[in-house]
């Protein structure tokens, strides 16, 4: 009679699928969630990869200026050196969408601006969801006074209004210039806006963080654990931070799409992301004073409208398609928490 | 719940003194602040650069650096030793006047008084509360009327998504929504400027006189018509984003009352579709729905900066938007002042209009 093994009695038995494998069958059910996710992945291939390619087939860069488009043209009496999309320099350099009045390619910078608005989102959310799961865990699991200390701090900090704060920090930042000499103009205000988002963002993530370790505290597993002598940090690391991912993930894509739109809008009223770097906000803040500039006296063709209509279609785009994720991701991680 | 609603007081003024005092704190110490300016001046100074030291001196009273630093915000909220106010022509001629208050005895000026400071880079010397006052009913004029037509019209889309759910309607309605969360504001505010304004004004001036544009901007405004003229294209965009997010909630709120007991009784006692929506179901999935437009208002203030900016629409954020550019630092803090006490209130406010609304809620 032949024996069965441990091991061959586990391949007999049908495999169970992974939590990963049931959350992305259930992402999958959710069709705009998975719209999103692959309109993201193109609009990140574009962005990391478009730059590059038009490097290698073009030669020019998103900081790099074409002497030949900066041939000024008079349009119905005004000056300008813009040129309109699908322009053909004179030694054969095509400008998809035209090029900018310092005779920068616009396409190459919509791109680049990807890049950028992508990574602030993207880092300032690991950041804010780093200092919102501290805040949230220690308020938490030690409750009492650590606990009122720190939510009532939280009630202080969501009691500032939002964007004008951002604002004006954002500007007394920009005008020190402490980060500008550190890193570089245009670096230096990107880092600059990654901070100040940060600084002001955590404190929902706490607020949620804090709720989820509160229900789960007190629960049997937990209780278990503690018996067996585990530490606090082991508890906190190994079983409360894995069972409130759900929500803090949840958070964290809805927080990128958040944050992108923050960035857009501080670079927009030109206290954000500065040249020569440049970002779908401080993109449309060039076209806006070059479209209400022009379009006083100026024919029809001449407004230019592209120069609005792609880098905002860009940040809708992005956001949108990081929301419908969201939007899945909270269905596949766990259907309770649907609103 | 008097004793709740005194004790909601109580901390709402605390989170105000604390928060203005924080707002104060992170102005001051942070990087290319006030601090940063006097210092800078004072290291100017020190490698023999003419400074004036009036105009040293001034900086330090304005910011409160004259004085170590918790007693500068003490100083902003009262103070006891600023009774007069010194005001020059251009002749040079020096003018004095009381200033502040004189109560019982009690002299001073700050900001408990209700004196903002004055404005020293905008419009100088012209009191910060005044500047902001002028402001306040044009801004309150596009928020007001922005918040009314989303309440109108949310509501409705609200409730049939939430009748009809996983309807086609309810479909449109939930995509609808999440274009509006995703939607950059300014970029709404220039496409409209763009579609509705510019456009549609070339067509015209091109001979086609009967086509109708709206203004880009925020000009000569007397009668009713000519208001409502000027506000349709700020007002759109404020509404559709509020439409999106409150529509939202109030589907969301409405699917919960639907399912609950009480409803499928009146369903049973045989009602009219009518009666059990509108009677039974809507009056209390509006609670949370109140509280929500409530929250959001203090928000909207902050919101307008950005359409009020790409509209040129004269109203507080526009002002706000400029004094932070020019770096005028009391017009800057009055604002941001103004929005807290908005922001204490309509918590405050919420949770008592959520008590006071519905019984189930007990405080002790």
């Amino acid at each position: 009679m032949a024996t069965i093994t441990v091991e061959a009695a586990e391949r007999l038995a049908p495999a169970e699928p992974s939590q990963l494998v049931i959350t992305w069958r259930r992402f999958r059910r959710h069709r705009l969630g998975v719209l999103g996710l692959y309109t993201l992945i193109t609009l990140m291939l574009l962005c990391v990869f478009g730059p590059i390619v038009i490097e290698r087939v073009q030669g020019y860069t998103y900081e790099s200026i074409d002497d030949e488009a900066l041939i000024p043209v008079i349009i119905n009496g005004n000056v300008t050196s813009t040129k309109p999309m699908f322009y053909t320099t004179p030694s054969g350099r095509l400008h998809i969408l035209g090029t900018n009045d310092v005779g920068r390619d616009v396409f190459t910078r919509l791109l680049f601006a990807g890049r950028i608005s992508l990574t602030v989102g993207i880092i300032t959310t690991i950041i804010v969801i780093f200092i919102g799961s501290v805040v949230g865990f220690t308020s938490g699991f030690y409750g009492g006074t650590v606990d009122t200390i720190l939510m009532r701090f939280v009630d202080l900090m969501l009691a500032i209004p939002t964007l004008p704060i951002l604002l004006i920090m954002s500007r007394m930042i920009a005008s020190s210039q402490v980060l500008d000499n550190m890193f570089g103009r245009g670096v230096g205000s990107v880092i600059a806006i990654i901070l100040v988002l940060s600084a002001f963002g955590w404190m929902g993530i706490s607020r949620l963080v804090r709720g989820s370790v509160l229900s789960l505290r007190n629960l049997d597993f937990v209780e278990a654990t503690r018996a067996l002598g585990a530490s606090n940090r082991r508890i906190i690391l190994r079983h409360l931070l894995p069972n409130s991912f759900a929500p803090i993930i949840v958070a964290a894509t809805l927080g990128v799409g958040d944050f992108i739109i923050s960035e857009s809008s501080l670079s927009f009223l030109g206290l954000g992301v500065r040249d020569p770097i440049p970002t779908w906000g401080n993109m449309l803040e060039g076209a806006r004073e070059y479209m209400m500039f022009i379009t006083n006296i100026n024919p029809l063709e001449e407004i230019r409208g592209y120069l609005i209509l792609f880098p905002g279609l860009m940040i809708l785009l992005t956001v949108l398609s990081i929301n419908f994720m969201g939007d899945a991701l909270r269905d596949a991680l766990d259907p309770r928490l649907k609103v | 719940m008097t004793t709740y609603i005194i004790r909601r007081l109580i901390q709402g003024i605390a989170v105000l003194f604390l928060s203005t005092f924080m707002i104060y704190t992170l102005l001051l110490v942070s990087p290319g602040g006030p601090r940063d300016i006097v210092n800078d001046l004072k290291f100017q100074q020190s490698l023999g650069h003419p400074i004036n030291p009036n105009l040293l001196h001034y900086y330090e009273k304005l910011f409160g650096l004259d004085v170590p630093y918790p007693i500068g915000y003490l100083n902003w909220l009262f103070n006891p030793r600023n009774t007069t106010k010194v005001t020059y022509d251009l002749q040079g001629n020096v003018y004095t006047a009381s200033w502040g208050i004189n109560i019982f005895g009690i002299k001073g000026s700050g900001v408990l008084t209700g004196d903002l400071g004055e404005s020293v880079v905008l419009d100088q010397t012209r009191s910060v509360a005044d500047m902001l006052w002028e402001r306040l009913g044009n801004t309150i004029l596009l928020i007001g009327s922005a918040t009314l037509l989303a309440i109108l019209l949310a509501i409705p889309i609200g409730i049939i998504a939430a009748v009809r759910q996983y309807s086609r309607l309810d479909y449109a309605v939930t995509t609808f929504s999440f274009i509006g969360l995703s939607m950059p504001t300014f970029w709404l505010g220039l496409m409209l400027i763009i579609l509705f304004a510019l456009l549609p004004k070339q067509l015209h001036d091109q001979g086609l006189a009967w086509v109708p544009y709206l203004p880009t901007g925020d000009t000569g405004r007397d009668n009713l018509p000519n208001i409502l003229y000027h506000l349709a294209l700020p007002v759109t965009v404020l509404a559709f984003v509020q439409i999106a997010g409150l529509s939202r909630y109030v589907r969301a709120s409405m699917l919960e009352v639907l399912r609950q007991d009480y409803v499928r009784t009146a369903w049973a006692k045989g009602l009219q579709q009518r009666v059990v929506i509108l009677k039974h179901a809507l009056r209390n999935a509006l609670i949370p729905v109140i509280t929500i437009i409530m929250l959001g208002l203090p928000g909207l203030f902050g919101g307008a900066i950005i359409t009020e900016t790409v509209f040129n629409y004269f109203g507080m954020g526009k002002l706000y938007y400029d004094a932070v550019v020019r770096f005028d630092i009391p017009l800057v803090m009055g604002f941001l002042l103004i929005n807290v006490v908005l922001i204490v209130v309509a918590n405050l406010l919420a949770d008592i209009m959520y008590a006071v609304a519905d019984p189930r809620i007990r405080y002790s």
